[in-house]
């Protein structure tokens, strides 16, 4: 079944030699039932709740992630689209679920047909700067996408290995790192994290910790915080100046949002893409700035 | 008669929709007495949390918890 149990819709006679109906109107439940089968079909979603309130005397109001992808389209190439929002859920006076309007966090005007909302799915499937697929990616837990920065959530601390960028955009540090984990036998990581005068390949969240690093080496191993992070992305090459400007960009959109930096916050550079990367719009970067007491529902 | 949710399992006396009996059998709407109503609140809420995550997967919502008129819509669906 696809999102139908329970159904009482038409079609269910078991009959297979009707001809296909057409899509019914969502405001039955029959077209209630269809938009999710569609959505289901084409779209593969990843449906995250993150809670339930009581909104007025007969409403409710959930709160979701929700992640997509196009089905028909191998993994590695079909564009990732990702959703945070709420829903408000209205129940008649028999007491069933007869209202749900959904908003998304990334748009402001949410009213139908709303272009700015079609622009912010446009770009998730226009962007060619993705996090590459076949490595590990200390993703963190999508908890809300907004037009400009994501807000995700490390339950737990982020465990590096860490060593003196140095000059050079932390060349000097690379190598070193690269070595510590590559004799280990661990696939290279990705993001690699700057910021803060260091050069970090995230650890794997799980697992017997590392042997120590040789001590001529530099390194060291770490945690960083857990936490909520905003996650501001730009793409190209990841530059000093061009780090510095993504900064100052999300401060501001968090400002704008009403959201707080935590005052220990590192800023971090995050960066996903090697130097085989050479196209600038499909090299994918972020700022990492930890939020202080960021609050899902406000 | 068919299977139960787990979740219904253990949470059917909040709802009481999961009572036995399989999806499909459950929502016939010919043979099935209608669901109880109660009072919105921490009981509706509780059914949400257990049913919502199924909207994606193959058990899918408990069509029965809807009315028959149901008013969709999002910023870029009506």
């Amino acid at each position: 079944m696809r999102g139908e149990r329970g159904s009482a819709a038409a079609g269910e006679d078991g009959n297979k030699t009707h001809p296909p109906s057409p899509p019914p109107r969502y405001s039955t439940l029959a077209g209630y039932k269809f938009n999710i089968a569609a959505l289901r079909r084409v779209f593969s979603p990843t449906f995250i709740l993150r809670g339930v309130r009581q909104t007025g005397p007969r409403e409710l109001t959930t709160r979701w992630t929700m992640r997509m992808r196009v089905a028909a389209l191998p993994a590695s190439i079909a564009p990732a689209l990702a959703f945070t929002g709420t829903s408000v859920m209205r129940v008649d006076a028999e007491g069933k679920f007869c209202y749900h309007a959904d908003t998304w966090d990334a748009v402001t005007n949410q009213a139908y047909f709303s272009a700015e909302a079609a622009a912010h799915v446009a770009r998730q499937v226009a962007t060619l700067a993705r996090p590459p697929a076949a490595v590990a990616v200390a993703a963190g837990d999508l908890l809300r996408k907004a037009a400009k920065f994501e807000v995700r959530r490390f339950e737990t601390p982020l465990r590096v290995a860490s060593c003196a960028a140095g000059g050079g955009a932390g060349f000097a540090a690379f190598k070193p790192l690269v070595d510590y984990i590559t004799d280990r036998g661990v696939a290279m990581p990705t993001p690699v994290l700057g910021g803060g005068g260091a050069l970090r390949f995230v650890r794997p969240p799980a697992g017997a910790p590392p042997p120590p690093p040789p001590p001529d080496s530099g390194i060291t191993l770490a945690d960083l915080p857990a936490g909520d992070y905003a996650c501001g992305a730009f793409t190209g090459f990841a530059g000093d100046a061009a780090a510095a400007r993504a900064e100052s960009r999300l401060r501001a959109d968090l400002a704008a949002a009403g959201l707080s930096v935590a005052p220990d916050a590192t800023p971090f550079l995050a960066v996903y893409n090697g130097p085989d990367t050479l196209l600038p719009p499909a090299r994918l970067n972020e700022v990492w700035l930890r939020l202080q007491d960021f609050d899902l529902w406000a | 008669m068919g299977t139960r949710r787990p979740h219904d399992a253990v949470h059917g006396g909040v709802w009481r929709i999961g009572a036995g009996g399989s999806g499909t059998e459950r929502g016939n709407a010919a043979t099935d007495p209608p669901p109880p109503a109660p009072p919105l609140g921490q009981d509706r809420a509780a059914f949400l949390e257990r049913d919502l995550p199924h909207l994606f997967d193959d058990v899918g919502i408990d069509a029965r918890a809807y009315a028959d008129a149901v008013e969709f819509l999002d910023p870029i669906t009506k």
